[in-house]
């Protein structure tokens, strides 16, 4: 069971937030003109990697805002919570 | 048409106002006040001026907070996002003057009177019976007089907030679905707190 | 005879309360401060169960939680409870216990014949002759499960009450013996909060059993008494920390009253379970002795030797007159003083061929005859033991040789060594090494989890003296509260003086497999390892023969550790035995993971308080008491309860439901709409947000306008559906399903903050300001008229539109939308009007026949008109054009969410299963929801299905019934007859028609 830092709340317990998995996917603007592939890409495929992942959550039952977290899915230690839109945090040099 | 006695005749809150006694812990419902959810750019210097001015109070500004003065409490939901007690029916007096501090269309007012309920808890063991239900940490060391949050309480989303470390006291703001549960659950654990 | 067993004094038992007890139906006495084993081993009682496969006589080993044979069915009925261990249940007046696993009792049990035919049970016989062929199992499995039952569940509802609470702490101390109460000492004092937790009775740890070092009690006293004294500290005996979670989270169980007896509780709770947040865990866990295998060691009075110290010491029984002390290591040595002081003719057979000088003295001084370099061969004596014979062990230790002797005894004290009680570090994620010098795994400080901060110390980190383990206690006691901020307090440490009690384990040669004059496997005897699983030294070499070689094999096809103990006593003699066989070190056998709960822990602790009402979150509306006293049948719908029907006396379900839809259809009925999702949305960019969000166009909806919006994920699917209202200029009054009202907020919620967070756009959730009533039916107009202000000719106020204005004299709402096809408002008042309103409308209705009706009057009323609800008639595989929507999405917005999915080939192909109406031939019957329209029908499956009914129910409007279903390409099939294949093996046949089965123009809705 996780504590999470919340960016805006600070720590909380992990059954305050949801996951809602891959973060900094943008949708892309131009939808019409993409390929069945581009658009499938989007939609459907995400990295799902064993280790470092950036993701994203929400503090559903507290703030409501939406942060990003970097995590190591191995050893599930969070590494940083970062707003959105903040610039994103470098990779630990001692991920595990 | 009904007239303003008959119509505050038939108000009714979730929980009729009951209240409860058990191991020197007290639960109550408490009366109804006026409330309203604020959106706007707390960072934004003349915002806060402006509403400071309608509030009589400058708005909580840090994060687990909550403000009050005179008749009001103004509690810290998000960065953008503030919830203010009326103690008072005066919502549809009030609201336009929120609504008028706030840039046109960079914000919003919205009247949540009936949407929560506020239970209040009392005595020695409160903070026995709070953690009974949330992993939210409630010793006055990190949650004392004049701080809040939003957590979970068994299963219901609610908002804590710290009134009183000597008598510890706190109220736990519920939605009004939520309330007979959150009663029943409060009362439950105050008897084996 | 009474406590024949029982020294005349000494032990920590209070002799002056009696209590009485029953074992397999026999009354014993026992005092207060015993544990049922120690009160059954007074009185002389040694055989107490049969083991698991074998159904062998079994007694007690140990006198802690890591008892693997002493398993009860404590009390009855209600009460009853399966597989608790003796050692670990304090005695109470009127204890009812009773010996599991044998028929028709325990001295004579008919399941023993698995003993002589034990050559043809070897590890894997269930699965190797049973799983053939796969069919039968289900049959065999019933029989194997009887007989290789442990205990019974009860049948009847749980009547105790359990409490579970959330705690947060500085420093968690899991085991109150020296370390843990060093630690938990220099980690108070400051405002630090300290948890310390144990699982026995009171604190002290290893030293309760212990022959009394009186330094060291009162230093035990002396701490225990200032810890309880500090305000900061929560002390909890009697709890078992069951589980170490990440970000150090650990959960334990605290028997509150379990110590009373049943219903001696009063109001508290029988148990608490407790959820734990701490920033550092100092683990001093102990460690656990561990038996020797040899020939035949699981006879009844073959015990742990430590486990023989702490009856005499802290309970005052001497179970025999003549024990014999079997052992690889020095601990075992203050057994035999233990005994000898008692008393007892004691006999010392020691493995080791050198031994120190003092330890030789020491037994001289106490007449204990001791044989060095010698071995058990046997045990005599099946239900207990009654001698035991020993030989001169080999150099090598791999056989005997020379001269045997007999020795007469009820009782073998054996120790293999200790093992370090590395269970919860291993939980936190840490991992293990091999430390030579005590035989054992401990934790590897360099390998613990960085998110799970904290120590081990003491026994569980291979340091045994008591000297030891109060300076590494309060070592990291001092870390730990200081790693939080605080300031550690001094720890004094007792003078420690007595050698023999301060020397720890020592001098361990270590002998895995004690040899016999018969290879393994071959000869009467059995050697065991794992006791409660039954599982023999043959059984691994077994495995290894079979090619079982790395520890996850072999746990899972010999099934040692995987008993209810986990293999507390026996995992390394395991490990250690494959080992030797595999001729490989015993780490590189390696180590199987330690799982949560580190001993069994009922379900009703894990639930807590959330059982029975509080299973699950109720929300009620406003109006819930009015439904209440209408007699209103509820519904669960998501969360809330919702008025399913509202029967009259003497109506079922059928008839209150046909008379609730036809009353709609003619007079008016009124539905408790609270439950819909609202949610307020403003901000300049409000309407280009419902652009995106919405397939249709919203930007020309007029001020005071209804809408009806389809909200599509990016796969194009629907995923829900509602009508939205323009309130202002920038602000507008969404509605959603009552169970996705979260869903969606969250969905909007979601797009505006990580994908466009430059839009003005402000979501508010309003569900439960708004109490909500929808009349609907012909009448609604007439009698919404005797209530209310406001215009409500349809050119005032037409379809689609909202009016605010008073209704009962209460500020309100009115959205004239229907969801029944009828002339219908829905009234929405502040929620504190609520009731006000329902029972103000309930008077005023009784001239228009207002009914009140339900949630399933409601289904069938939208389903007439086709109207879908989605979830039921979609399933996030269908998209507007699968459900013959395609008015409703945009043919000239550029993009909307969902909105390029519409090309994909999948998506786009023109044979798609598609939303129709379906009337069966025979207009009484009523298809089942879910059932699959077929290509064919065959007599058996398996049937090409083309479609399947979503909706159906008997409309008393259409005096018939009908469905709604999704039908592969089924918009060009109206008309076409198709046929449906039932559960029950029936086949139905329907006719395909248009989902709209009333009132098709619309005209009432615009009436």
């Amino acid at each position: 069971m996780f504590i999470i830092t919340c960016p805006y709340c600070g720590d909380r317990d992990q059954t305050e937030f949801t996951c809602h998995g891959e973060a900094h996917i943008a949708r892309p603007l131009n939808t019409e003109s993409l390929s069945d592939e581009e658009w499938g890409d989007y939609v459907f495929f995400r990295q799902n990697p064993k280790g470092m992942h950036r993701e994203r959550w929400v503090h559903a039952h507290g703030c409501r805002r939406w942060f990003n977290a970097l995590r190591n899915t191995v050893s599930d230690e969070i590494f940083a919570t970062y707003k959105v839109g903040d610039a994103r945090p470098p990779l630990p040099e001692n991920p595990s | 048409m009904a007239d303003q006695a008959t119509l505050r005749a038939g108000m009714a809150t979730p929980l009729s106002g009951q209240s409860y006694s058990s191991n020197g812990i007290t639960i109550s419902e408490q009366q109804s006040c006026d409330k309203l959810i604020v959106r706007a750019d707390f960072s934004d210097a003349a915002t806060v001026a402006a509403l400071s001015q309608v509030l009589g109070q400058t708005p909580a500004l840090e994060a687990n907070t909550y403000s009050m003065a005179d008749d009001k409490a103004v509690y810290w939901l998000g960065p953008d996002e503030r919830l203010v007690y009326l103690h008072a029916q005066t919502a549809a007096d009030t609201i336009g003057s929120v609504q008028a501090a706030i840039p046109a269309g960079k914000g919003a007012v919205v009247d949540v009177s009936d949407y929560y309920t506020v239970i209040q808890l009392s005595g020695q063991n409160a903070r026995d019976v709070l953690s009974s239900g949330t992993p939210f940490d409630v010793h006055p060391r990190v949650f004392g007089a004049g701080q809040c949050a939003q957590t979970r309480y068994g299963s219901a989303t609610v908002l804590l907030s710290a009134l009183d470390d000597d008598t510890p006291t706190f109220n736990v703001q519920v939605r009004w679905s939520f309330a007979q549960y959150l009663w029943t659950y409060l009362a439950r654990v105050a008897g084996y707190c | 005879m009474s406590q024949s067993c029982r020294l005349d004094s000494g032990g920590r038992i209070d002799r002056s309360k009696v209590l009485q007890f029953t074992f397999d139906g026999k009354s014993y006495t026992g005092f207060k401060g015993d544990t049922l084993a120690s009160a059954l081993l007074a009185n002389g009682v040694k055989l107490l169960g049969r083991s698991f496969k074998y159904h062998r006589p079994r007694g007690l080993i140990a006198a802690g939680s890591e008892e693997p044979n002493a398993l009860m069915q404590l009390e009855n009925g209600a009460y009853t409870e399966p597989n608790t261990r003796a050692t670990c249940i304090e005695l109470y007046d009127g204890l009812v216990a009773n010996s599991q696993n044998r028929w028709p009792s325990l001295g004579f049990d008919v399941g023993a014949i698995n003993s002589s035919v034990a050559r043809f049970l070897p590890a894997g016989f269930y699965y190797k002759t049973f799983m053939w062929p796969a069919s039968m199992w289900m049959t065999y499995e019933k029989f194997i499960r009887k007989a290789a039952g442990l205990g019974v569940s009860p049948t009847e509802p749980d009547p105790d009450v359990y409490h579970s609470r959330y705690a947060t702490c500085d420093v968690l101390v899991i085991g109150g013996g020296p370390a843990g109460l060093a630690a938990a000492t220099a980690a108070a004092g400051s405002d630090a909060r300290v948890m310390l937790i144990d699982e026995q009775s009171e604190f002290g740890g290893s030293t309760l059993g212990a022959a009394a070092v009186p330094e060291v009690a009162s230093w035990v006293a002396a701490s225990t008494a200032a810890l309880a004294a500090n305000n900061n500290v929560t002390l909890l005996p009697r709890t078992t920390v069951t589980g170490y979670f990440d970000y150090n989270y650990l959960t334990a169980v605290e028997k509150v009253t379990d110590h009373l007896g049943p219903g001696n509780g009063g109001t508290a709770p029988r148990q608490r379970f407790w959820k734990i947040r701490a920033s550092r865990v100092v683990i001093a866990a102990g460690s656990i002795e561990r038996p020797l295998v040899f020939a035949d060691n699981d006879r009844p009075g073959i015990m742990l030797a430590n486990a023989v110290s702490t009856y005499i010491n802290r309970f005052g029984v001497l179970p025999d007159q003549n024990i014999v002390v079997f052992t690889n290591n020095d601990s075992a040595y203050r057994t035999a003083v233990d005994a000898a002081r008692s008393g007892a003719t004691v006999t010392m057979v020691d493995t080791r061929a050198e031994v120190s000088a003092e330890l030789t003295r020491v037994l001289q001084q106490h007449k204990v005859k001791q044989f060095t370099g010698h071995a058990i061969s046997s045990v005599q004596g099946t239900k207990g033991v009654k001698a035991v014979r020993i030989m001169p062990l080999s150099a090598d230790g791999k056989s005997l040789q020379g001269q045997a002797w007999e020795i007469n005894c009820g009782i073998v004290a054996n120790s293999g060594g200790w093992t370090p009680s590395v269970h919860m570090f291993s939980q936190s994620g840490g991992k293990l090494q091999y430390d030579n010098s005590i035989e054992g795994f401990v934790p590897d400080p360099a390998k613990a989890k960085r998110i799970n901060p904290g120590f081990s110390v003491g026994a569980c980190n291979g340091s045994f003296a008591t000297g030891d383990c109060i300076a590494e206690g309060a070592q990291a006691g001092r870390q730990a509260v200081e790693a939080c901020g605080f300031v550690a307090s001094d720890v004094a440490m007792p003078e420690l003086t007595d050698a023999l009690n301060d020397t720890g384990m020592g001098g361990i040669a270590a002998l895995w497999l004690v040899p016999t004059v018969h290879p393994v496997g071959e000869g009467p005897a059995k050697h065991f390892h794992d006791f409660q699983n039954d599982v023999t030294a043959a059984d691994i070499h077994l495995a290894a023969r079979e090619g079982y070689l790395s520890v996850e094999h072999l746990k899972r096809y010999t099934t040692t550790g995987m008993a209810t103990d986990q293999g507390k006593t026996s995992n390394l003699n395991a490990l250690a035995i494959m080992a030797e066989i595999r001729g490989a070190q015993i780490p590189e056998v390696g180590t199987t993971t330690f799982r949560p709960p580190f001993t069994p822990l009922t379900f009703g602790a894990i639930g807590g308080q959330e059982s029975k009402d509080l299973f699950l979150q109720e929300r009620h509306t406003p109006m819930h008491q009015c439904h209440v006293q209408n007699n209103a049948v509820f519904e669960d719908v998501g969360d809330w309860k919702r008025p399913w029907y509202f029967p009259h006396s003497g109506e079922d379900m059928h008839a209150a439901v046909q008379r609730e839809t036809l009353s709609v259809r003619t007079d008016v009925g009124m539905l408790d709409a609270s439950t819909l999702g609202k949610i307020d949305i403003q901000g300049a960019d409000a309407a280009e947000f419902l652009e995106m969000i919405y397939t249709n166009n919203w930007k020309k909806l007029a001020i005071g306008n209804c809408r009806y919006g389809l909200m599509l994920n990016e796969h194009g699917m629907i995923f829900d559906d509602g009508v939205t209202t323009r309130l202002g200029e920038h602000h507008y009054h969404m509605t959603t399903t009552s169970g996705g009202a979260a869903r969606v907020l969250n969905w909007l919620e979601e797009w505006l903050q990580t994908e466009w967070p430059e839009k003005q756009v402000y979501c508010t959730s309003v569900t439960e300001q708004w109490a909500v009533v929808a009349l609907n039916g012909p009448k609604a107009r007439d009698l919404l008229a005797t209530l209310s202000d406001i215009d409500l000719s349809k050119e005032a106020f037409p379809f689609m539109s909202m009016r605010e204005g008073q209704v009962a004299g209460i500020p309100a709402r009115v959205y004239r939308i229907s969801f029944t096809g009828e002339l219908a408002y829905e009234i929405n008042v502040p929620a504190r009007f609520g009731r006000q309103l329902w029972e103000t409308l309930q008077e005023a209705g009784k001239p228009f026949n207002l009914c009140h009706y339900g949630t399933e009057a409601m289904h069938v009323l939208r389903a007439e008109k086709g109207f879908i609800i989605v979830g039921q008639d979609t399933d996030g595989t269908v998209t507007p054009a699968d459900m013959d929507m395609d008015w409703i999405v945009s043919k000239t917005k550029p993009d909307f969410l969902g909105k390029r999915s519409f090309l994909r080939s999948d998506t786009a192909r023109d044979d798609r299963q598609q939303l129709v109406g379906l009337l069966t031939t025979d207009p009484t019957v009523v298809l089942m929801e879910g059932a699959h329209i077929v290509q064919e029908i065959k007599d058996a499956p398996p049937m090409t299905t083309i479609g399947r009914v979503t909706s159906s129910y008997m409309s008393p409007n259409l005096e018939r019934s009908f469905a709604l279903g999704m039908l592969k390409n089924g918009l060009a099939r109206k008309g076409e007859t198709v046929q449906l294949s039932l559960m029950n093996g029936d086949a139905v046949e329907a006719l395909v028609t248009d989902p709209v089965f009333i009132d098709k123009e619309g005209v009432r809705v615009r009436g």
